[in-house]
């Protein structure tokens, strides 16, 4: 069985594609010279040795499309493929700051990027990776970056709209599939930042010249020639404007949730025991932890060493989390932002380039802790429909049941109207009955919570 | 034979001037382009007395400038 990857047909130098399962990248004939230049001049390794781009290993698959092929490569495995619409500012940050750094790595072994797209780089093991080994073509003497424009819309657009509007904005992202147009980003900044040279030049000059020039019908690039010390000059220049931009993850709803819960430190504690306990009962090797906040329990699984996606839907936990992942080095856990009563969707051409959230799984195991009255209360979904997600969503289900008296059920209800007759064990157990299994149901002591380990039928 | 001339000059010009970087398959955009010559002009002195500096540092410490990635 094969099939050619929906997302990979922009580039003429190759393309992505499955054979029974394998991910293989067909490198094609026009692109032969610049791969044995990546290779030749050393690139590829010394990127690879930084962790900065996806090892590959070299075999001898067939390729899919013979007639116009060079080579097949089979690139390692990212485990979960995530959008920089579903990053936090310092991931998207720290994305952007990778490509500039392969971009100058590049540029001195006489190679450039021609792309510098946000959906190339990828979290792998805790680390930003360029995926896309085709990126890379033969620098010209006096060439100006080609991937400038992209680089500005994909990543210092967004993140300066980030740090000095609102964090939210990162959503843009997802609207503007190529990056957030310039002009956009120009109107809704404000003037103050016209006076930081960085964005002044990268950004709003960058955005009047694109207006300027929007009618010529002919390259600029016989007119802008750019010595290479002085594009160096410029990487360092996008690099330290994206440096200099700033976001302070404070003051939203769940920020200090675990400090302001009715789980003490020890029940919190008996609770990651438990966690832990079912956890070790089954064959796990990926997780999804759906309402993840900081991490606190996503790093029960990814401290066992299963490969962790902790989403949750608020930038101030997701940022935190990502900050103790690279505090920490750790590699299994993935934090990302992700708004469960509207999961990214397919998006892009023939709305395939991207994949919604449930197409990137099923995952095998779910936890699903204290999210479930903020699924069904808050946002009204029976608790049927939230059991075909879940079934959907992963072959295990780790889920705690919050009732109506407990303090966080309470508050939702205190200022509307109790519409939720269903919202019992009982009913909560019925419901779930029709996808999944109760392999085991245990009573979190100091709480009127049930943690259940489940197992779709 | 004159406008032969002319005419070959002015068709190799603008091939000169339309002909892509290999395998640019993005659009570079003719404003982001124009701009980087722009912005070139503005940091290209600043530029160009940083590595004077750094081979004076350089010389008189023996030690290159320490960027990890220079290897």
């Amino acid at each position: 069985m094969t099939d050619i990857l929906s997302a990979s047909f922009r580039d003429p130098s190759g393309f992505l594609f499955h054979r029974d399962g394998v991910l293989l990248r067909q490198i094609n004939q026009v692109y032969a010279e610049d791969y044995a230049r990546l290779c030749d001049s050393g690139l590829a390794e010394r990127l690879v040795d930084k962790g900065l781009l996806i090892p590959h290993a070299e075999g001898d698959d067939e390729p899919l499309r013979p007639d116009i092929a060079h080579r097949v490569i089979r690139p390692e495995l990212v485990d979960f493929i995530s959008y920089p619409y579903e990053w936090s500012f310092s991931q998207l940050q720290d994305a952007a700051l990778a490509t500039l750094r392969i971009q100058k790595i590049a540029l001195k072994s006489g190679m450039t990027l021609k792309d510098a797209s946000a959906y190339n780089i990828q979290f792998h093991r805790g680390r930003p990776v360029l995926i896309d080994t085709l990126s890379f073509t033969t620098f010209e003497e006096g060439m100006p970056w080609v991937a400038y424009r992209q680089f500005c819309q994909h990543f210092l657009a967004p993140l300066a709209l980030m740090a000095y509007r609102d964090v939210r904005l990162g959503s843009l992202l997802r609207t503007h599939i190529d990056g957030v147009p310039l002009d956009l980003a120009a109107t809704l900044l404000p003037t103050r930042t016209k006076l930081k040279p960085g964005l002044a030049m990268h950004l709003h000059a960058h955005a009047a010249s694109q207006k300027k020039h929007q009618d010529r019908r002919k390259s600029a690039k016989a007119e802008t020639r750019i010595p290479k010390t002085t594009l160096l000059g410029i990487i360092d220049s996008l690099a330290g404007a994206v440096r200099g931009l700033r976001w302070n993850p404070v003051g939203t709803e769940w920020g200090a949730y675990y400090s302001d819960t009715n789980y003490s430190d020890e029940s919190l504690s008996r609770k990651r025991d438990l966690v832990a306990d079912l956890l070790g009962r089954i064959d796990a090797k990926s997780v999804w932890d759906l309402g993840a906040n900081n991490g606190f329990f996503s790093r029960v699984a990814s401290d066992r060493g299963l490969s962790t996606v902790a989403m949750d839907i608020d930038p101030v936990a997701v940022e935190h989390n990502w900050r103790e992942v690279k505090q920490k080095g750790e590699t299994a856990i993935l934090p990302i932002l992700m708004d469960l009563t509207n999961p990214s969707s397919d998006l892009g051409w023939d709305h395939a380039e991207r994949t919604s959230l449930q197409g990137r799984g099923p995952t095998d195991a779910v936890l699903a802790l204290a999210l479930i009255h903020h699924l069904a209360i808050s946002n009204n979904v029976p608790l049927s429909l939230l059991s075909r997600f879940f079934a959907r969503a992963g072959r295990w289900l780790i889920i705690e049941f919050v009732p109506k008296g407990d303090s966080q059920v309470d508050r939702l209800l205190a200022t509307r109207e109790d519409v939720f007759p269903e919202y019992h064990r009982e009913g909560f157990e019925a419901a779930f009955q029709q996808d999944f299994e109760v392999v085991q149901r245990q009573d979190i002591e100091g709480s009127q919570r049930t943690l259940y380990l489940m197992k779709r039928r | 034979m004159k406008i032969t001339t002319l005419t070959m000059t002015g068709l190799i010009m603008a091939m000169l001037l339309v002909s892509a970087p290999a395998q640019a398959y993005i659009d570079p955009g003719t404003g982001s382009f124009m701009i980087q010559g722009l912005i070139a002009g503005v940091i290209g002195a600043g530029v160009a007395i940083k590595l004077f500096w750094h081979k004076i540092k350089a010389a008189l410490t023996g030690k290159s400038a320490a960027d990890p990635d220079d290897d």
